[in-house]
């Protein structure tokens, strides 16, 4: 009776500690699809909040970082003039550490429509390393690569 | 005389104890931006003298990587020491690895690094060439050493 309690008490904890993992990844997961859809519906105040301060990138077409995402503001706000854009995320891997650091890694396509009606499509692999800060999921760093 | 020989003594004390802080003081604690920088440097000297074993061990065990040889993403350390040691029989050699605009950025247990790769290769012809790229490696402490858990090598995108 006694090895039954612990047992039960054992496996409570296990559940417990599967479920407390198992949330980081949804977690994570839930802020790159409102961060994907804010930027889709071109509701840049709502994707910047997804960023930590400090956040670099990579892009896909530039090799030099860029830093505190002065250029890579620059960039995402000039999506503002195109008439449609459209990014995608798929066959995402999350990794978590310490329940406070999160490395996605992908695949993603970007279609975007110019006001004259051309359409242009984009593809590659994307790695993003996200952290908690105050309880909250942002993004410090990402690199987009072109597919080989 | 005894007081004077107990002075002595409580002074020899002190003047060591002083010596012997003043140089702990004097020690550069490196940061954890020196430290997953020069372990980088460490991993590239590795591969330079064909050692494996000594570039493979800070991989952790569900490293990731994107890497220019292959379209998606190679999983598990496992996978990515078979091949790069498989790689290796036939690779020639690194004649230089230097990372240029190297950045770290620091959250508690975790380092990232991105740099723009410059590198010098021989082929086992003979013929040499340049290598760029640009490469993001993300660093965790775990048991107080540092991992690699995921790297992004991308070919610069002027290689094109």
């Amino acid at each position: 009776m006694k090895n039954l309690k612990y047992i039960t008490i054992i496996i409570l904890l296990a559940v417990s500690a599967s479920r407390t993992f198992a949330g980081d990844k949804e977690d994570v997961q839930a802020v790159l699809d409102k961060s994907i859809e804010a930027f889709n519906k071109k509701d840049y105040k709502t994707y910047w909040s997804f960023f930590a301060d400090d956040n670099t990138e990579f892009p896909y077409v530039v090799s030099p970082l860029r830093h505190d995402a002065a250029g890579w503001k620059g960039f995402i706000e000039g999506t503002a003039t195109l008439a449609y854009v459209n990014y995608h995320q798929q066959d995402i891997q999350i990794q978590t550490y310490n329940g406070s650091t999160a490395v996605v890694t992908g695949y993603y396509t970007f279609t975007w429509m110019e006001k004259g009606g051309q359409m242009n499509y984009q593809s590659g692999r994307t790695s993003m390393v996200l952290v908690k800060q105050d309880g909250k999921w942002l993004t410090v760093h990402m690199h987009f690569s072109k597919m080989f | 005389m005894k007081t004077l020989k107990n002075i002595s003594f409580f002074l020899f004390v002190f003047l060591a104890l002083g010596f012997t802080s003043a140089l702990y003081a004097q020690t550069p604690v490196p940061s954890a931006e020196d430290e997953v920088i020069a372990l980088t440097y460490k991993i590239w000297k590795a591969e330079m003298n064909n050692d494996m074993v000594g570039m493979n061990k800070y991989l952790s065990d569900d490293y990731t990587e994107f890497n220019p040889t292959y379209s998606t993403r190679v999983d598990g350390k496992k996978l990515n020491v078979s091949l790069s040691e498989a790689i290796s029989m036939n690779s020639g050699m690194i004649l230089a690895a230097e990372m240029l605009n190297p950045n770290v950025q620091v959250y508690g247990d975790v380092a990232i690094l991105s740099y723009n790769y410059a590198g010098v290769n021989k082929d086992n012809e003979g013929k040499m060439t340049n290598n760029k790229a640009k490469s993001t490696r993300v660093y965790v402490k775990m048991n107080g050493e540092w991992k690699l858990v995921h790297a992004n090598f991308a070919l610069d995108p002027m290689e094109d």
